[in-house]
């Protein structure tokens, strides 16, 4: 055998005839030569190839086997890769979105903050609008008193503040901010199971406290793009632990997303894969119990990028703009797209 | 069946955790898969586990497979190195000596080309390629020596090259 592999050898090596001590020495070889190593896996395509001359159907009873073990390995509709470890509370992810935002408007310019964001205005009125709804959340965990009409809508709410702050120093704002958005940390961080689980108003919904955090969570994300795009600065992207609470959170909504926009479609059901860090799969019933059955077939599957799916959630993309691939009943995918907006108070 | 979604899809959804995706790609690529592992190691149960373990390393570890190759090759090539390693390790007869035998699905083209092999280089690889043997033991067989061994084989993959699926591969002699 050459000290430099020739292509004989690399032949040899391709169609598995060599033995496992010259494929050692071979392959220390081409660890250096990029140029060699692609020619291997040329060779080694082309060999592949003959596989076609010996195909052969398997036994029926193997793909249950194959299934059974995949699923022991990992479980489906867990992202590959995800370790409980990437999993956040719904404190920890409010934590690093209110961190993040905090390091966001603290790199704000004065002009920046006289920048115009969609539905408030300027990016200051976006801050006054978020201390509103700071003030709103805290009210609903018993911080301080509720707003009057818990039931009022979500740009509605802020208005009087928004008109309240207009010009008061951006200095003052902030540190007003700050303030309430640490407060609602602080009852996060101590709040119990039993607590967090207890009921809360989100406008014109009843939602668990838990879900109010990842709401917040959700906000400050699209938010955040909001002055971001304002700043012509690259949009941000969730961590692996915020964007699965984000996801599992809007699959869950899917339901109550249809019956906002006036769809109901009890008896179908849809699975959704969203693609990329922090996906996964889920199998969902489209009433507001989840599907239990990971075997049962969907009336429609939907493959999406996660980040982009909840950017359609928040509305800051629009349905027709995802790059989304139906299985199934398309017009089922796209009435569940077009519906998700819904969610989003803005 | 339906036709296959395209690998580059099928890996973002095997990383999101679809068995669906899975599924599909069994459909579509367990023939391949399993004929390989039953040509090469002769053994039906042996077979079935080592296309088992083909697809579960596909399902655990979906990130490890290249978005410039094929799924059909990266299947197809793991495959291979299973059922050839299953077979040293059992220093078996080699069972693959022989001709291919008469494939469920593969071009016509593929089949004409091996049987118009020169006998020398179409036992050459036959019995490297699906008896698992190493060049030295080929050259054993066929009574040549260890370099003839090699050149055989090459002339013969690059025989058949016209006529397998290639992925940018250009003939060569």
């Amino acid at each position: 055998m050459d000290i430099v592999p020739s292509h004989d050898d690399l032949v040899a090596l391709a169609l598995g005839a060599v033995d496992d001590d010259e494929r050692v020495i071979l392959e220390s070889l081409l660890a250096d030569d990029p140029e060699r190593q692609e020619q291997l896996r040329a060779l080694s395509s082309t060999a592949a190839g003959l596989g076609g001359l010996v195909t052969q159907s398997p036994p029926p009873d193997l793909w249950d086997k194959i299934l059974a073990s995949a699923r022991q390995e990992r479980a489906p509709g867990r992202f590959v890769g995800l370790q409980d470890s990437d999993r956040l509370t719904e404190f920890e992810a409010l934590r690093r979105s209110v961190d993040e935002f905090a390091e966001l408007l603290h790199s704000l310019t004065p002009a920046d903050w006289e920048l115009a964001v969609p539905t408030y205005g300027r990016v200051r009125d976006l801050l006054a609008h978020l201390l509103a709804i700071e003030d709103y959340v805290g009210g609903q965990f018993g911080l301080w008193p509720a707003v009057p009409d818990p039931a009022m809508g979500h740009v509605e709410v802020s208005r009087a503040a928004i008109a309240l702050w207009a010009e008061v120093p951006i200095e003052t704002l902030v540190k007003a901010w700050t303030e309430r958005s640490r407060d609602v940390l602080q009852y996060a961080s101590e709040a119990n199971a039993a607590e967090l689980d207890s009921p809360a108003r989100w406008h014109a919904a009843e939602v668990s406290k838990r879900a109010l955090l990842v709401i917040r969570t959700f906000e400050l994300w699209a938010h955040g793009d909001d002055v971001r795009r304002a700043l012509g600065r690259p949009e941000g992207q969730p961590d692996v632990g915020r964007l699965v609470l984000m996801t599992e959170f809007a699959v869950l909504l899917v339901p109550t997303a249809l019956a906002l926009s006036g769809h109901s479609y009890p008896d179908r059901t849809a699975r959704l894969v969203l693609t990329g860090e922090g996906g996964g799969a889920w199998n969902r019933v489209l009433r507001l119990e989840p599907l239990l059955d990971d075997g049962q077939a969907a009336d429609v599957v939907i493959v999406a990028d996660a980040v982009d799916f909840c950017r359609v959630a928040t509305r800051r993309l629009d349905p027709d703009a995802l790059d989304v691939t139906f299985d199934g009943d398309e017009l089922l995918g796209h009435a569940i797209l077009s519906s998700l907006g819904a969610l989003a108070a803005d | 069946m339906a036709d296959r979604r395209p690998d580059a899809e099928l890996l973002d959804r095997l990383q999101a955790g679809d068995d669906g995706a899975l599924a599909e790609v069994y459909r579509h690529s367990s023939p391949l898969v399993y004929g390989l592992c039953h040509r090469v190691t002769a053994d039906p149960a042996a077979s079935a586990e080592l296309c088992q373990q083909v697809f579960v390393e596909l399902w655990r570890q979906p990130r490890r497979f290249r978005r410039d190759t094929s799924l059909d090759t990266a299947l197809t090539v793991r495959a291979h190195q299973l059922a050839v390693k299953w077979c040293r390790q059992r220093s078996a007869s080699p069972p693959g000596d022989g001709p291919a035998e008469e494939p469920a699905r593969s071009s016509p083209s593929l089949r004409s080309a091996m049987e118009a092999l020169p006998p020398e280089q179409q036992r050459a690889i036959t019995m490297a390629y699906f008896g698992g043997r190493t060049y030295r033991e080929v050259a054993t067989a066929l009574s040549i020596s260890d370099g003839a061994a090699k050149t055989q084989l090459r002339l013969a993959l690059s025989q058949l090259t016209f006529h397998l699926p290639t992925e940018g591969m250009t003939a060569w002699t």
